[in-house]
C-alpha cells in the first residue's frame, strides 16, 4: 500500500534504472525532469521527436545528452509506434507520455496489444493523493473507454488491480460508483455493479474485494448513516480504487482540484497511467512542470 | 450573496413561514429543524401521531414552544397529511424530514394530488469557496438522470433562477464534459454545444460556454494550453454536470475529498421542497431551509 508520492519518489531509487520511452521529448519541463531522474539514478531516457529542438532545449538546460539514444521522428503516429514498439521489443522498460496527442500512444498501445496477441481492454487508470487519506486511491477509467459496458468493466477492473498489486496490495478493495442515490437501483451503472460483483467472484481470476455501497457515503459512513457532521468520516474505510460508470465522470473526477486548488483541494497531486496493452505506461499532463513529471517517471520505474 | 452567512443573515430579513414536517423521527431532523427555527426562518408544523412528536422534542430537550403539531391516527398517512396542510395553504414549504427519498419524490410528483411535476424538478447543490469570497453551484446533483437537451435547458433555467435570488448577475456557466471539443460520438460535447451557441445569441441572461474539460473551465492559461479561449474560464458560477453518473458522484466529491462546506436545493417546484440527502451535514439542511425561504414569494 502506497501512502504517498513521496514513497513512490523513495521506493524508485531502489528500483534500480529503467529505460524510458519518451514520446515527443522536446518541452523543456520533460527534459528538466529526466535529467534530475537520470541523475537519481532512476531512469535513462530514449528520447524520440524533433531532434533538433530536443537538442536545443537540452544545450540549453545543460543536460548532458550525448550517451543517450535520440531518435529522430516528426509524426506523431510514427513517434507513438516507435516509442511503443521498443518495450515490447524489451529495447525499453516503459513508455512516458510526454508532448504527445494521447490518442496516438492510446491507438498505438492498441495496436501493439493486438500485435503481440494479448486479447486485453485498454484503460486509463489515475492515481490520486489526498494529503487527510491514509493512501493513495486510484480511479478508472479516466480516459479511454466513453461508455463501457459491465464486461469491459470487468477486464478495466482487471487491469487497475493489476497495477494495485503491483504496487505492493494483497488484495485491493474496489468500490464501484453508481448514481442510484438511493432512488433507482434500476440505473444502468447500478445493474453493471451486480453483474460484476458476481461475474468477479464466481470467476475468481481477479484478486480484488468489492466495496459494500455505491457511493462515498456508503463507502465513508457506518451503514445507512446520513453525514452528520465531517468528524465521523471514517477515511480509513475508503477502497483502494473506484470504477466509475463513464469517461465524464472519470475525467472530471480525476482532475477535480481544478475546481478550487485554494480553498478545497490543497495538497492533492494526481498521476496517471495506462494499462492492459503490456507497456508500461505513464501519463503525464502536458500543462505538468517538470517536479510533478519526475514523480510520473519514477512511478513508471515502480510498474515496469 | 457570496458566502453562506449571507444566505442566512438575507433569510432572517424574511417573513416567517410554516414548514410542514411529515413524520420527524431522527436527532438529525429534529436538530435542523429547531436551528431553522430558532434563527427564526419558520413555524414547524409537525405531522405525526401527537404523543411521538411531543416525546421526539421532549428527549432530546427541545422546547416545545413555538411548535404546530398536527395529529393523525395513522403515521404512515403523514405524507398525504403533510400535502394536504399545503393544499390548504397552512403550510409555505415542505421537508422530507426522515421518509424514504423515493417514497417522498414519487408521492409529491404523483398526479393525482401532487403538488410537483418531476420532469420540471432539478437539485443544485453550493459550495463555499471562502478564499475565492464565492459559492459555486453544480446542477443536477440529484433529480434528472441522463437529461436530453430539453431538460438540460430546464435544469440550467432552474439554476439560474437561484443565481438570480443570490444576486449573481449573468453567471458564469461551463457545460462540462471530459473534453473541449465537439465530439458527435459523445452527445455531452453536442449538447454543451448548443447550450453555448444558444448563450451567444441571448437566450439565457447568462454567459453558457461548451464543451468544456474542467482544465478549460478552471483555468485560461490550460485553455490557451489546449487552443480555446472561453469567457468563463477560470471564473465559473454555475458548472452545469452531463448526467447523474457525474452530477451526484462529483457532489459527494466536492463534500467528502474537497471538505467543502455544502447547501442543497430543489428547483423547478412552486412550493419550495427541502429534501434530505445523505451526503449534506446536517448544518447544511438549515442552510437548505434558509436557501427555502429566500425563494418563497
Amino acid at each position: 500500500m502506497l501512502k504517498s508520492f513521496e514513497e513512490v519518489e523513495q521506493k524508485a531509487r531502489h528500483a534500480g534504472k529503467k529505460r524510458v520511452s519518451v514520446l515527443q521529448a522536446e518541452g523543456q519541463e520533460f527534459l528538466m525532469a529526466l535529467k534530475e531522474a537520470y541523475s537519481r539514478g532512476y531512469a535513462e531516457p530514449i528520447l524520440i521527436g524533433d531532434e533538433h529542438a530536443i537538442r536545443n532545449i537540452a544545450d540549453r538546460i545543460e543536460f548532458d545528452i550525448s550517451s543517450f539514444q535520440v531518435i529522430n521522428e516528426n509524426d506523431p503516429k510514427k513517434i507513438a509506434e516507435r516509442g511503443v514498439d521498443l518495450v515490447s521489443a524489451g529495447d525499453a522498460h516503459m513508455v512516458l507520455r510526454a508532448r504527445i496527442d494521447g490518442s496516438f500512444m492510446y491507438r498505438a498501445a492498441i495496436k501493439s496489444a493486438r500485435d503481440t496477441g494479448m486479447k486485453r481492454q485498454i484503460s486509463a487508470a489515475g492515481l490520486l493523493e489526498f494529503p487527510f487519506l491514509p493512501k493513495i486511491i486510484g480511479l478508472t477509467d479516466t480516459g479511454i473507454n466513453v461508455a463501457p459496458g459491465y464486461e469491459e468493466k470487468i477486464e478495466i477492473i482487471r487491469n487497475a488491480v493489476e497495477l494495485f498489486c503491483h504496487l505492493g496490495h494483497e488484495k485491493p478493495k474496489v468500490g464501484i460508483l453508481s448514481g442510484a442515490r438511493g432512488l433507482n437501483e434500476r440505473l444502468r451503472s447500478a445493474e453493471d455493479a451486480i453483474k460484476i460483483r458476481e461475474a468477479i467472484l464466481k470467476d475468481g481470476s481477479i484478486n480484488c474485494s468489492i466495496a459494500e455501497g455505491s457511493c462515498l457515503s456508503d463507502f465513508l459512513l457506518e451503514k445507512d448513516n446520513s453525514l452528520e457532521s465531517m468528524e465521523e468520516v471514517d477515511y480509513d474505510r475508503i477502497p483502494d480504487f473506484f470504477l466509475v460508470h463513464n469517461i465524464e465522470l472519470g475525467n472530471i473526477f480525476v482532475k477535480i482540484d481544478n475546481i478550487s486548488k485554494i480553498d478545497l483541494f490543497t495538497g492533492f497531486r494526481r498521476h496517471g497511467v495506462l494499462l492492459g496493452a503490456g507497456i508500461p505506461t505513464v501519463i503525464a499532463a502536458r500543462s505538468d512542470t517538470h517536479d510533478t513529471i519526475i514523480t510520473d517517471i519514477a512511478l513508471g520505474t515502480l510498474i515496469s | 450573496m457570496r458566502k453562506f452567512n449571507d444566505i442566512l443573515e438575507n433569510a432572517k430579513q424574511c417573513e416567517k413561514k410554516n414548514l410542514v414536517v411529515p413524520q420527524p423521527r431522527s436527532k438529525r431532523v429534529f436538530t435542523a429543524i429547531n436551528e431553522a427555527k430558532k434563527a427564526g426562518f419558520i413555524t414547524p408544523v409537525l405531522v405525526d401521531t401527537e404523543d411521538i412528536s411531543r416525546e421526539n422534542l421532549s428527549s432530546l430537550g427541545i422546547d416545545h414552544t413555538g411548535y404546530e403539531f398536527v395529529e393523525i391516527e395513522n403515521p404512515s398517512s403523514a405524507l398525504a397529511e403533510a400535502m394536504q396542510i399545503l393544499h390548504r395553504n397552512e403550510a409555505d414549504m415542505i421537508f422530507q424530514g426522515d421518509l424514504n427519498g423515493k417514497y417522498f419524490l414519487d408521492t409529491i410528483a404523483e398526479n393525482d394530488g401532487g403538488i410537483v411535476q418531476m420532469n420540471a424538478l432539478s437539485y443544485v447543490s453550493l459550495f463555499e469557496l471562502p478564499t475565492e469570497n464565492k459559492m459555486i453551484l453544480l446542477t443536477d446533483t440529484f433529480i434528472q438522470e441522463f437529461p436530453d437537451l430539453k431538460q438540460k435547458i430546464r435544469i440550467l433555467t432552474n439554476a439560474l433562477s437561484l443565481t438570480d435570488i443570490l444576486g449573481i448577475e449573468k453567471p458564469n456557466v461551463a457545460a462540462l464534459t471530459m473534453l473541449e471539443r465537439v465530439n458527435i460520438a459523445v452527445p455531452s460535447t453536442t449538447d454543451a454545444a448548443v447550450l453555448a451557441k444558444m448563450s451567444e445569441r441571448g437566450q439565457f441572461n447568462a454567459t453558457v460556454d461548451g464543451p468544456l474539460d474542467i482544465d478549460c473551465a478552471s483555468s485560461p492559461e490550460k485553455a490557451q494550453r489546449k487552443g480555446i479561449k472561453s469567457p468563463v474560464s477560470g471564473k465559473v458560477d454555475i458548472y452545469l454536470l452531463p448526467d447523474i453518473e457525474s452530477g451526484y458522484c462529483i457532489a459527494e466529491v466536492m463534500t467528502y475529498l474537497g471538505r467543502a462546506p455544502s447547501a442543497g436545493i430543489l428547483l423547478g417546484s412552486d412550493i419550495p421542497i427541502i429534501l434530505n440527502l445523505k451526503f449534506e451535514p446536517t448544518e447544511s439542511l438549515v442552510l437548505n431551509i434558509a436557501l427555502a425561504l429566500l425563494r418563497t414569494p
